[in-house]
């Protein structure tokens, strides 16, 4: 089944002398249950690329449909209910919210949904249990390192059942046996849950577990290989 | 029935001491509205700064689906809260040292020995009526969710995209 569907994507940003092209021509497809990286040098367009398949940027030309939904055509309260049901975000810099603990950041998109307590509490746990820190529950981020907060990130973004999960360079900040159990965990829960993860990435370890590995210049797909 | 008496108010009595207690009032309240621009400008620049430190977690609040309104209204009860608190704490303090000079008094004997020739008295017993305290208190509220708004606008004109990567 396809989740997203990316036809002839452009992006131009208007720069103060000449236009930049930051997207030339974009066509991709990505099915249920995915586990693609983007890869490519800085500037290479990933960053936009990940910001307009997440709604947070407009295309300047083509389309992006999402399960059956053509995002280009949502207002945009429309495009931030959207994203709320369909779309999961791993950021970099982890942005858990600072005041609640990880059980909380994690019930707080199901909270946004308007999901009963009885769901929250089930769901989150159960989320908690999959990243491996079920007795942090009640830690706030700040008692926590950084590969424990990004897999609550990653539990916070799962736990409000997306179509798929974006997550711009997610261990960049990490060390590398916090990136390899964070990259199992991804895995692991990309298998159980069928959710399609998409991150971009610099770092090679991350790259060989992907199963798909589209790489990015200059805008446009160079290369994309399934593994 | 007693036609050899005459009623008359004080201030019938003293109309130049009517007419300055008149004016007190008046500068009253000039002084309570700027207090209360100065609470203002208070309130925004608290804000500001909470919505600044905030960059980050306001971009990803908006990225993983907070609509504006729910924002809006967040920045704006955190206001609303913060100048409850402060509101408050004020009106007990206040509460604390009329009561306490309310029975000592206030002497001012130093300062006016004319007030007593004007028919006050040199030491003032403060107290002060419920009305008087409800409405500062829906004033302070007032000024602070009129002070919200600038910073509440603020967040929303973020961009999500860039906000989440704010490096604070």
């Amino acid at each position: 089944m396809k989740v997203i569907e990316i036809k002839n994507l452009e992006k131009v940003y208007d720069g103060k002398t000449v236009p930049v092209h930051a997207i030339n021509g974009i066509d991709l497809t990505f099915e249920q249950g995915e586990f693609a990286a983007i890869v490519g040098p800085s500037g290479s367009g990933k960053t936009t690329l990940l910001n307009m398949l997440g709604g947070l940027d407009n295309p300047t030309n083509g389309e992006i449909v999402i399960a059956e939904t053509n995002i280009g055509k949502l207002s945009p309260s429309q495009m931030i209910d959207f994203r709320l049901h369909n779309i999961g975000f791993v950021f970099q810099a982890y942005n858990l919210i600072p005041v609640l603990t990880a059980k909380e950041n994690v019930e707080f998109i199901m909270h946004l949904q308007g999901k009963t307590p009885e769901e929250k509490e089930k769901r989150s746990l159960e989320m908690l249990k999959a990243v491996g820190l079920e007795e942090r529950a009640n830690s706030r981020p700040n008692k926590m390192s950084g590969g424990q907060q990004q897999r609550v990130a990653i539990a916070r973004a799962l736990a409000s059942k997306p179509q798929f999960i974006l997550a711009d360079e997610p261990t960049a900040n990490l060390d590398s046996k916090s990136t390899e159990t964070l990259l199992d965990i991804m895995e692991q829960l990309n298998r159980e849950e069928k959710t399609t993860f998409i991150f971009s990435t610099h770092d090679q370890r991350v790259v060989k577990k992907a199963r798909r590995v589209i790489t990015v210049e200059d805008g446009k797909v160079v290369s994309d290989t399934r593994i | 029935m007693f036609p050899s008496l005459d009623v008359m108010t004080w201030k019938e009595i003293q109309p130049d001491l009517g007419m300055t207690v008149e004016f007190l009032t008046i500068m009253l309240y000039f002084f309570i509205l700027i207090i209360l621009l100065a609470l203002g400008f208070g309130i925004v620049n608290t804000m500001l700064m909470v919505v600044l430190e905030r960059v980050k977690e306001l971009g990803m609040l908006m990225a993983v689906g907070m609509n504006k309104s729910r924002i809006f209204k967040m920045i704006m009860l955190e206001t609303i809260y913060l100048s409850l608190i402060g509101g408050v704490l004020g009106m007990v303090f206040g509460i604390i040292l009329i009561s306490a000079f309310h029975t000592t008094g206030i002497n001012l004997s130093m300062y006016g020995e004319g007030f007593s020739a004007i028919g006050y008295e040199s030491v003032i017993y403060p107290s002060i009526g419920a009305d008087y305290f409800f409405g500062t208190l829906a004033m302070v509220i007032l000024t602070g969710i009129i002070a919200s708004i600038y910073p509440a606008r603020k967040a929303l004109k973020l961009n999500p995209a860039e906000a989440v990567r704010t490096e604070i």
